[in-house]
């Protein structure tokens, strides 16, 4: 997972990973603005327009244009994140739609697992609406440890994307890699 | 019948509606009982509501149903709705929550409306309220009528009567008690706390000769009333029909802080307040508690015990259901998209300004009152309007927002006015005082509470707003001092530090509130004359200004503090005692020149205080710390000294959960600390004498910086202790 | 609710981190001086997230140079006051 490249069909790309998956993310964002417009669905309080900025800056002159082509709303909890996704829906979308850590709010303690599950369902149903007119990427994290169980709903997603990327973690690599001895 | 009195309890009373106790005129308390179903609402796709239909229509007793339509604030068309009636209030939650399972995706509305809020929507009731009923012989209400408003400045109150009930040696749970004290008006009894089933029997004489409206207990939650219960039969409800009713204990997360609330003892017809669990019971007390039931209209026990965001959340839902507005069960209202750019321009809060580091005489302390409530209530913020600048007129039709806070930030004014004209000795003033805060605390909150995720009439939108309009308050607000020819020194979210000389009486700086207001349309008020004011610099590095760390003296001789170890509760009461010690001698200085003496006598304060401790004349009680536990036990990596101490407290068979504080002492040896409520005595030879050393040489040095002493100095100086002090003073 | 766009005081901790390599290479007297520019940049946290700049890095750079300026014109005044303090001398 060197680079996402940027979408070419209407696909559904994830990524699932951490910090790294995240920042990625946020280039992704940062190149498809400098195309056009672009959409950016925050639904886990992550989509912090900084770095996007100092990513437009080296490759544009104008960084506040190309940050005028996004679109931005955020979603706080899975109630929400289904009502937005329905909203982004129901207009004719036609620019890619970056979804930031779609999972968070489905990791709140407070929400039932099958309510989650329940919700999941008849989000990534809308996912699948906006792909009839864009390419979609979706950034989830891996469940936090107090809820193993919910790697199903990662698994969920997986399953309905055209291309899954995972961010390995560092110890999960297996192999021994030469790092740099100064940094 | 005819009752005429005051409204004390009410509570669903199964199908024949709710419960209303009356304390009445003649000083009679009367359980009256009044028809009250309630609702809720579903929406949805048209097949899905029917099916609903014909799944309630089967159930045994058969809900009312009807169609209907109505107003969500979120939506432009009225919404089609089902509407679900039951005619025992208490029967709507398990039917509800059936429902939900039932039928997940249909959208709920005022599924969860506390009771009292539903009937204070219909009828205009709250606790206390005068009211007047008529009901047959079997107490069936007929009629009933509220004759006041929960926004009387000085409403005529009921002569309630209070039972206290008191261990005087403090938490049972940590040390078994000897004594129960009773207490009504003048009357007081000890009794010896024994064993078996006596102590209960003594309550239940006292409950049946003095029949109270209020228990006022210590620890009566979490350990008093269940122990007493255990014992013996004591009618603790003033309703035979309904004992009791307990709600578990639980911890959980309120602005970054965590926070634990012991388990809830409730009762009927009758008020039990635990002064140890009842939410900042030291900031208002009973006149508090009792005001924010009035406003809120929650239960008085109720509204002892729940978080203010709890209770304007209350508030915003009877102004809702009083216009025929739906409540959302969940909220589901999202942000509307925007581009990046104008989230950058907007997602930010109030404005902290870095003070003037340093000592500041004859400086003017001006607030806003109520900032953020009052930019609400004047630029029309409410999820479903569209702000308005300060520049413009107030809006003709105000949003549901700034109608459920206008009176209550209208009273909390008038009430202020009102206690400032009253003469000092006036006992009145006390009482407003409690009311005020209570009222504070609710204001303070709605406004975070309409950014809160799970507010049901929040957005983020008009979050956003709210810090702007304040930040442009505040901007105004500096404008008009600068040109009115002040120093603006600091400047904190709703309140400026101004200095002018010649400026040192309150009407000095009439001129510019008058200024402030006329250029932001907002009550601003002057919170005092400083004689002098120190700002401090964070203690990481001295050239850095902190927004909140100052204390200064009044021309009244008072002081304020801010951001200093003794405003910390976790801080140890004698580093506290010494600190404000420091701070009450340098207050005695009234001009520049006085300061000098001032603080040579603080200083031999500060080296009286360390030999006391050297010699171990401290009681151990003033050196305790109290901190809390920021999380569960098993989740700390590296154990904080109140971890460490709690786990000293496990490992004796005494549980502490998250939120709760502990307390312990600073020892030698490996553990560091050692937990006060270890069953083991204390040996005083193993206390930690350096370590409270530098704790009080920490904060005195905080109060010494800004009159030319530096910490490396003060340190020098109480090592040596026959040295003179010879420091340079800004004077 | 947390909010997205990170503090003001976060935004120049960032800054002030990524220029990391920067001080390390610089000599320790040097090292001094660039920490004072931060933190004469700290005194004006308020206006600059008042300013709400894209790059905040631009306005942090503005308050050093600000702060400088004031202490350029505080010196400029005590050296006009020495000066004159020595031709009155004269």
């Amino acid at each position: 997972m060197d680079a996402i490249r940027l979408p070419t069909s209407n696909q559904l790309y994830v990524i699932v990973g951490g910090s790294g998956a995240l920042q990625r993310m946020l280039t992704l964002a940062a190149r498809l603005a400098l195309r056009g417009g672009v959409w950016v669905l925050d639904c886990g309080n992550r989509a912090n327009p900084l770095p996007v900025v100092r990513e437009l800056r080296r490759l544009t002159m104008d960084p506040v244009r190309a940050l005028a082509n996004i679109q931005t709303a955020r979603a706080f909890t899975c109630y929400q994140v289904l009502a937005l996704l329905e909203q982004t829906c129901s207009r004719p979308v036609r620019e890619p739609v970056v979804i930031f850590d779609l999972l968070a709010s489905f990791y709140d303690e407070s929400v039932r697992y099958d309510e989650g599950q329940r919700l999941l369902a008849a989000a990534l149903g809308h996912v699948r609406g906006l792909l009839a007119g864009a390419p979609v990427m979706v950034s989830v994290r891996p469940p936090p440890t107090d809820f193993p169980e919910r790697a199903a709903f990662v698994q969920r997603v997986c399953a309905e994307a055209d291309q899954c990327w995972v961010e390995e973690a560092p110890s999960a690599a297996g192999v021994y890699q030469q790092g740099s001895l100064w940094t | 019948m005819t009752y005429e009195g005051w409204l004390l309890d009410l509570y669903a009373d199964g199908p024949r509606g709710v419960a209303l106790w009356l304390v009445t005129d003649d000083d009679r308390r009367v359980r009256l009982c009044q028809r009250f179903p309630v609702r809720f609402f579903a929406a949805g796709p048209g097949p899905r509501l029917r099916a609903l239909w014909r799944w309630l229509r089967g159930r045994e007793p058969a809900p009312g149903l009807a169609r209907e339509e109505r107003r969500d604030l979120f939506v432009a068309e009225r919404l089609p709705v089902l509407a679900v009636e039951t005619a025992d209030p208490a029967g709507l939650q398990p039917l509800f929550a059936e429902v939900e399972r039932e039928f997940p995706d249909l959208t709920y509305y005022d599924a969860d409306v506390p009771l009292t809020v539903r009937h204070a929507a219909a009828f205009g009731s709250f606790p206390l309220a005068r009211c007047r009923a008529e009901a047959d012989e079997q107490g069936n209400v007929r009629a009933f009528e509220v004759l006041d408003s929960p926004w009387a400045l000085d409403p005529a109150l009921p002569p309630l009567r209070i039972l206290e009930i008191n261990l005087p040696e403090g938490d049972p749970q940590r040390t078994p008690p000897t004594r129960l004290e009773l207490r009504f008006r003048a009357w007081k009894q000890s009794y010896p706390w024994v064993a078996g089933s006596a102590p209960a029997a003594w309550l239940r004489a006292a409950l049946q000769k003095l029949d109270p409206d209020i228990v006022l207990t210590d620890y009566g939650d979490t350990w008093l009333l269940p122990e007493l219960l255990r014992r013996g039969q004591a009618p603790l409800s003033r309703d035979p029909a309904y004992p009791l009713r307990t709600v578990e204990e639980h911890t959980y997360f309120s602005y970054g802080q965590i926070v634990y609330r012991g388990q809830q003892v409730h009762l009927y017809g009758r008020v039990h307040i635990d002064r140890q669990n009842a939410m900042l019971w030291r900031d208002y007390g009973l006149e508090g508690i009792l005001e924010n039931a009035r406003v809120t209209a929650l239960p008085i026990q109720t509204a002892a015990r729940i978080s203010p965001g709890t209770g304007i959340s209350c508030m915003q839902m009877q102004t809702a259901l009083r216009d025929g507005v739906l409540v959302p069960w969940h909220k589901q209202q999202v942000e509307q998209p925007r581009s990046m750019l104008s989230l950058i321009q907007s997602d930010f809060g109030g404005l902290v300004y870095q003070p003037r580091i340093g000592l500041h005489f004859e400086v003017g302390a001006i607030d806003f009152v109520s900032l953020y409530p009052a930019v609400m209530v004047r630029c029309n913020i409410s999820p479903e309007t569209q702000a308005r600048p300060l520049s413009q007129p107030p809006a003709p039709n105000p949003g549901l927002i700034p109608r459920t806070l206008a009176p209550l930030l209208h009273k909390r004014v008038a009430l202020k006015t009102w206690a400032a004209k009253l003469p000092a000795w006036d006992p009145r003033r006390k009482s407003i005082r409690a009311r005020t805060a209570a009222q504070k605390w609710l204001l303070v909150v709605c406004f975070g509470y309409l950014g809160y995720k799970n507010a049901r009439f929040g957005r983020i939108e008009a979050h956003e707003a709210v810090t702007a309009g304040g930040r442009e308050a505040l901007l105004r607000a500096k404008e008009a001092a600068e040109d009115l020819g002040f120093a603006v020194l600091h400047l904190y979210v709703d309140g400026l530090w101004v200095q002018q000389a010649g400026c040192r009486t309150a009407e000095d700086f009439e001129p510019l509130l008058a200024e402030v207001t006329r250029r932001t349309g907002l009550p601003i008020a002057l919170d005092g004359v400083y004689r002098w004011v120190a700002f401090l610099p964070s203690r990481g590095n001295r050239r850095v200004p902190v927004g909140n760390r100052y204390f200064g003296v009044f021309t009244d001789g008072s002081l304020k503090v801010r951001g200093l170890d003794a405003r910390r509760r976790d801080t140890p009461p004698w580093v506290t005692a010494v600190q404000m010690g420091l701070l009450e001698c340098l207050a005695q200085a009234v001009s520049p020149e006085d300061l000098k003496p001032a603080a040579a006598e603080a200083l031999g304060r500060l080296r009286r205080e360390l030999a006391r401790l050297r010699e171990g004349k401290v009681p151990l009680e003033d050196l305790l710390c109290a901190q809390k536990l920021s999380r569960p036990l098993e989740k700390y990596t590296h154990p904080s000294p109140a971890a460490r101490a709690a786990g000293q407290l496990q490992a004796a068979g005494k549980r502490t959960a998250a939120g709760q504080r502990v307390r312990f002492l600073y020892v030698r040896g490996e553990e560091r600390v050692w937990a006060w409520d270890l069953p083991q005595t204390f040996d005083r030879r193993c206390l930690d004498v350096g370590m409270y050393r530098k704790l009080a040489l920490r904060a005195a040095a905080d109060v010494f910086q800004p009159f030319g002493i530096e910490p490396e100095e003060l340190y020098a100086l109480m090592h040596n202790a026959a040295r003179v002090p010879l420091f340079p003073l800004p004077v | 609710m947390g909010r997205t766009l990170p503090s003001i005081t976060q935004s120049l901790n960032e800054e002030q981190a990524a220029f990391g390599r920067f001080r390390r290479a610089l000599r320790r007297s040097d090292q001094t001086a660039l920490d004072e520019l931060f933190t004469a940049a700290r005194q004006h946290l308020a206006a600059a997230a008042y300013a709400a700049n894209l790059l905040p890095m631009e306005t942090f750079l503005l308050a050093m140079l600000l702060e400088e300026h004031k202490e350029v014109a505080r010196l400029r005044v005590q050296v006009e006051a020495l000066q004159s303090r020595l031709l009155d001398d004269v």
